[in-house]
């Protein structure tokens, strides 16, 4: 059948719950009415694009208020991201990715995006760094947690070069997240500019 | 010398399922009936057709059986068409034929309550043959899709089983234009 068909009926019989779902999200500034219409357009591609044997969740209206939830909260992460840096926010299309659901599935309540140390983020963090071998761990804690400068940490560890160890550290974390959104969050915390430092 | 009807019949395309339908019927097979479209919200321009939308501004009607109902009682006369057609797995369909059994369910609740009434009158009397029931279409046409969600389709089955008696012939077809261009154009002078 046709899926635009389909989605479409969904969407009719579920317009108030969505909506209901947008309004207790989003308090100010935020025009709702737009946010309901970009969450179609983001339900209609999701739906176009599901595999035949997982299409029937979307008849869920669980399901449908799980994604509205994720949508609404990516919005949010990214007014707060966006705000920090002074860009106002101009769309809202981006899909929300597995990290996130991981993370906030529990619901928007439990994100602090003041303190890290309360977020779902830390945590996986952490178990990231589970990912790498004891010399590596040792040098991310000296640099980004005891906040020793690189060459402090050489003499400490008695290497030369522990600035392109903690680079490849770095690239091998990014790369067990895999989260692009995560990015923002993740340079902020663990910069790698060490070249004043260096030379 | 060809037996034809003289009065073109009269089609109710409702909800999305109608409209596709319709608009997928070859121009020669349009020509041969009078095209009304009933929708919930959207409202295209069609020429050819009367196209009726029961929400708009000043009527936000919620998409609920109940809501649509009392619009269609309200705000839509449901003038005499010959054929209707549209998909069980539309609320908006589904309401559509609820609406004409309730007015059937209706005729005969009036029809039994006078008929005690009447038990004492003379055979010839005038009113007994006054109460008719109000207009509703002949046939209708649930079309169907493939593909459709498990519990959409229990709830499509449910609405033919629930409506069909209420119309003197139900047909049931695929959403296949070539299946529903033959099946219109079999329709022609019937």
């Amino acid at each position: 059948m046709n899926r635009d068909h389909i989605f479409k009926e969904i969407i009719r019989r579920n317009e108030r719950l969505l909506r209901n779902k947008i309004n207790r999200t989003f308090f100010k500034g935020v025009n709702t009415d737009d946010v309901y219409q970009d969450l179609c357009i983001h339900i209609l591609n999701k739906i176009r694009i599901e595999a035949e044997g997982s299409l029937d969740r979307w008849e869920s209206e669980a399901w449908l208020l799980s994604v509205t939830g994720n949508f609404c909260i990516d919005i949010l992460r990214k007014q707060k991201s966006k705000k920090k840096k002074g860009v106002e926010i101009s769309n809202y299309t981006d899909d929300a990715s597995e990290m996130d659901r991981k993370a906030y599935q529990s619901g928007f309540g439990d994100y602090n995006g003041d303190d890290p140390s309360k977020s779902n983020v830390e945590i996986d963090l952490r178990s990231c760094m589970l990912s790498l071998n004891e010399r590596d761990r040792t040098l991310i804690t000296l640099r980004y947690f005891k906040e020793l400068s690189i060459k402090d940490i050489d003499d400490l560890t008695g290497l030369t070069n522990s600035a392109v160890y903690i680079k490849r550290a770095i690239e091998q974390l990014r790369r067990a997240i895999d989260v692009d959104y995560y990015l923002d969050h993740f340079d902020h915390y663990f910069p790698t500019d060490f070249d004043e430092e260096i030379n | 010398m060809e037996n034809t009807k003289s009065k073109k019949n009269s089609v109710l395309w409702v909800g999305d399922a109608g409209l596709n339908t319709y608009l997928n019927l070859h121009k020669s097979i349009q020509a041969h009936y009078d095209h009304n479209i009933l929708l919930y919200d959207e409202n295209p321009t069609i020429e050819e057709a009367h196209v009726t939308t029961l929400k708009d501004n000043e009527n936000p009607v919620a998409y609920a059986i109940t809501t649509l109902k009392q619009a269609l009682e309200t705000n839509y006369k449901a003038d005499e068409f010959d054929v209707l057609v549209g998909s069980p797995m539309e609320v908006l369909f589904t309401s559509l034929l609820e609406y004409y059994t309730d007015q059937l369910k209706q005729h005969h609740i009036e029809n039994h309550e006078n008929h005690e009434k009447l038990t004492t009158m003379k055979v010839f009397e005038p009113v007994r043959f006054k109460k008719t029931i109000k207009s509703r279409p002949e046939k209708v046409v649930f079309v169907n899709s493939d593909g459709l969600f498990k519990d959409l389709k229990a709830e499509a089955i449910n609405t033919i089983a629930k409506n069909k008696a209420s119309f003197t012939r139900c047909y049931e077809l695929d959403s296949d234009p070539s299946i529903t261009n033959e099946f219109f154009f079999n329709l022609i002078d019937k």
